[in-house]
């Protein structure tokens, strides 16, 4: 192939296909210049930048949703890697994509009704919201270590300023600027990793990494070893872990929600943590397909090791959140504690791909079905944590405070956010009627099958129903408080009616809890369908 | 070789006259006013003498910031540059047939004993490389800018911090951040 | 000159980065180490790309990270400015008012 043809192979490739198929994350471009436009010409006296928010992000899921609808209707699995490789098209990009922009949609209206950014700081706020988001989607689809970092820290860089946009507020302050220096040092660790891995593989493209390293450990070179390679993963694994939060990089979390304000503490619990875990999958699967040959013990022990920090994880997540008396540092631990709880999925996911012995079609059907509880259990905590914080949200708009003993009795006066709380923390918990539970369950069954191939992760499925245990009681602590506790006089009233706009996005938000604790087929076959085109 | 030398010397002589020129007109032009403030060496406002350990002007933390981003974004033109002036160069149908196979050869990144006759660039499709990598970064470069007319629009790179016009609308929900605990007073360290 | 002499220089700067940033108490320090962290990661990008089949692609990469490594020190530095606003100090021990 000459130069001639080479150049124009890429110029179409890009102009037909790729740029196509980006449509989402350029709308959201799009809709960022516009509100620097919109601040740029002083049109926002007319259209207020929340407005040319909402409109963007909801063009975005439109076209999300209308991919993922087409390539499901397509059937087989379609696999289309865009940009020269770099990034990769297929159904779980494409469900990520559809995710991360509902829950963009859903963030969106809650600031609009809770009016977190004013008129002066609105472009602002919005800008960093929908850059960060962009980011995320890049973390979901990025098929290339260069682009493994970018997605990283597109994410990273909007959400340190958005912990620290409460201006003039202490704590805001220090949150953001606590953020930044874990943020930045995890990032930099995590760029070595990338730094030694791509040398020694000679490549970025992680669609070949498993191909090269099957190379490597067959041709035998003696500097390479098994332990040289799982200090490298290990250490892109540590910029992940920060993002996900997970046990020993986790100290940013309560203080960087803590100083947040709800909505954002809302946005980057679900949000970072999905676009994490899609890459965290991606990456760890870039690895595991295929034949590993003398590598396969190498990745096993990876695998256990992931389980036994989420197990870690989840534990700690959970006892730290008993001493707490301020809601969103309540909400950041447990956050901690889910984060565990997903990451025993991805774990079961990397140990059942790695399992020794020949039959690759049972540990495909089986990890398969890991990476299903994963997706739905995100699903479910989209809804459940995004009602928690929007909740806190709409309350600390009537009463000031976020502190555990101020919401004394709230029942008395607003039934319908107490009654949502309820939902999400028995959601949390897991619950049987709702969502988490469903979620929860398909992650222990997955743990249950990964314990036949090493007992450790057995071990890690008891630590896991532990800590469900263990996590009754400060939700049920909240609780207790919010309904039975009776309310002090003269507190402060709470006017989120029934019919009121907040009262019914707040119902909105928890309906799905309920129904996906109730109807399962529907989103655990898309799940399964999106899975399943990882596992070719 | 003495093309270079020569070329070299050319530009050495240029930047020693555009330096020396404008410093003598301004020394036969200037009135002669002096006075103790104009005496003093400048530098960029500071008083130049004393202990180095200030705290410089928090204002020009501000300027640097917008700088740094800025400034930076230009490591992505030096790439496209090399591209560029190479596929226009040979975009140009009338240049010989040993400097295509030269140029070529510095494109790709090949010795010119290696190129194979294919895979020498020809004059459309060196063109459409440099168009297309002009179009990529005119996209950029415009991002860059209206990032640029929001940051002087809101003000932030003005020396002298001009208060933002009070908007006529009441900025709704202005009341929401709750109060903090801890009490506004400032520590000093 | 062979691959591992920029390695070494790679590492030696990532190892001073990493110290830097686990023994400073200053946030400003702190930025600093993040900064050698990355550029010590630069080195070995550069260097991959000049003696592995890499190629390219290395030096793309080691572009990609000054850009965003100058965009988040912009970040991390008005962050830092904000810090010191509320605080008069940008020592991160400082910042305790977050705990439990």
């Amino acid at each position: 192939m000459n130069f001639e043809e080479i150049l124009n192979l890429f110029i179409q490739d890009t102009a037909d296909t790729s740029v196509g198929l980006i449509r989402p994350e350029l709308i959201l471009c799009g809709t960022i210049l516009s509100l620097l436009f919109v601040r740029l010409f002083s049109i926002d006296r007319w259209i207020t930048p929340s407005w040319v928010a909402l409109v963007g992000a909801f063009v975005a899921f439109g076209f999300a949703a209308n991919d993922f609808m087409v390539l499901k209707e397509a059937g087989g699995d379609t696999v289309q890697e865009i940009f020269t490789g770099l990034l990769i098209f297929d159904r779980f990009t494409a469900f990520f994509r559809i995710f991360l922009l509902l829950f963009l949609v859903l963030v969106v209206t809650l600031t609009i009704l809770s009016g977190l950014p004013d008129l002066e700081d609105g472009p602002d706020f919005y800008t960093l919201l929908f850059g960060s988001t962009i980011g995320m989607m890049v973390m979901a689809s990025s098929n290339h270590l260069l682009i493994l970092f970018l997605g990283v820290e597109m994410t990273s860089v909007p959400s340190y300023v958005m912990v620290g946009f409460l201006k003039g507020k202490r704590v805001s302050s220090e949150a953001s600027f606590k953020y930044v220096v874990y943020g930045a040092g995890a990032s930099g660790v995590m760029l070595y990793g990338i730094s030694l891995l791509a040398g020694l593989l000679g490549t970025g493209n992680m669609s070949l990494i498993a191909e090269r390293l099957q190379m490597i450990s067959s041709s035998g070179e003696p500097i390479v070893s098994g332990t040289a390679i799982s200090v490298m993963i290990l250490m892109v694994m540590v910029g992940l872990a920060f993002k996900l939060s997970v046990f020993p990089f986790h100290f940013w979390c309560p203080d960087a929600f803590e100083g947040a304000s709800a909505e954002v503490a809302g946005f980057l619990s679900v949000a970072s943590k999905a676009g994490a875990f899609a890459l965290l999958v991606r990456f760890a699967l870039a690895f595991s397909a295929g034949d590993a040959g003398a590598l396969q013990p190498t990745f096993l022990y990876i695998g256990l090791g992931v389980g036994v920090i989420a197990a870690i994880t989840a534990t700690y997540g959970n006892l730290a959140a008993y001493m707490q008396t301020n809601v969103k540092r309540l909400l950041a631990y447990s956050t901690i504690a889910h984060a565990g709880y997903m990451l025993m999925g991805v774990a079961s996911v990397i140990v059942l791909m790695n399992a020794p012995g020949e039959d690759t079609a049972a540990a495909t059907a089986n990890a398969t079905q890991a990476l299903e509880g994963l997706l739905y259990y995100l699903a479910v905590y989209l809804f459940m944590n995004l009602g928690a914080f929007a909740v806190v949200a709409f309350i600390r708009n009537s009463i000031f405070s976020e502190e555990i003993e101020d919401y004394a009795g709230l029942i008395s006066v607003t039934p319908i956010l107490c009654v949502c709380m309820l939902i999400c923390m028995f959601s949390l918990i897991g619950m049987p009627p709702f969502g988490g539970f469903v979620g929860k369950f398909m992650i222990f069954a997955s743990l249950f099958e990964a314990g036949n191939i090493h007992w450790v992760m057995w071990l890690i499925l008891v630590a896991g129903g532990l800590n469900t245990v263990f996590s009754l009681f400060y939700y049920l602590k909240v609780l207790k408080v919010m309904f039975l506790d009776p309310r002090p006089a003269g507190a402060p009233d709470v006017d989120v009616r029934w019919g009121s706009l907040p009262g019914f996005y707040t119902m909105l938000v928890t309906a799905p809890v309920v129904v996906l604790g109730v109807l399962v087929q529907g989103l655990s076959s898309t799940a399964q369908n999106v899975a399943s085109v990882l596992f070719p | 070789m003495y093309d270079l030398v020569g070329h070299f010397l050319l530009f050495g002589i240029i930047i020693i006259g555009a330096l020396i020129v404008p410093l003598l007109i301004g020394r036969l032009v200037r009135p002669k006013l002096p006075t103790p403030q104009k005496d003093s060496i400048y530098e960029c406002g500071e008083p130049t003498i004393g202990t180095s350990y200030v705290q410089f002007d928090l204002r020009y933390y501000v300027v640097a910031l917008v700088f740094i981003v800025f400034d930076v974004e230009v490591i992505f033109f030096f790439p496209w540059a090399m591209i560029y002036g190479g596929a226009m160069h040979l975009a140009d149908s009338r240049i010989t047939e040993a400097t295509r196979t030269e140029l070529s050869a510095k494109m790709l990144n090949t010795p010119v004993a290696e190129l194979a006759s294919e895979n020498v660039i020809g004059a459309e499709s060196a063109y459409w490389l440099g168009l297309t990598g002009l179009m990529d970064v005119l996209v950029f470069f415009s991002v860059l800018l209206v990032g640029f007319a929001y940051v002087w629009k809101r003000g932030d790179i003005d020396w002298v911090r001009t208060v933002m016009k009070e908007r006529t609308q009441p900025t709704p929900h202005q009341d929401l951040i709750p109060p903090t605990k801890t009490p506004e007073k400032q520590t000093v360290s | 000159m062979g691959l591992e002499s920029y390695l070494l220089v790679g590492a030696v700067l990532f190892v001073s980065g990493v110290v830097c940033m686990a023994t400073k108490r200053n946030g400003i320090g702190l930025l600093m180490g993040v900064e050698l962290v990355l550029n010590g990661a630069n080195v070995n990008f550069v260097a991959f790309s000049r003696f592995t089949s890499l190629g390219l692609d290395g030096q793309i990469v080691s572009l990609f990270v000054i850009v965003l490594a100058a965009a988040e020190a912009a970040v991390a530095l008005s962050i830092a400015l904000n810090f010191y606003n509320n605080h008069l100090t940008i020592d991160v021990d400082r910042g305790d008012e977050l705990k439990g």
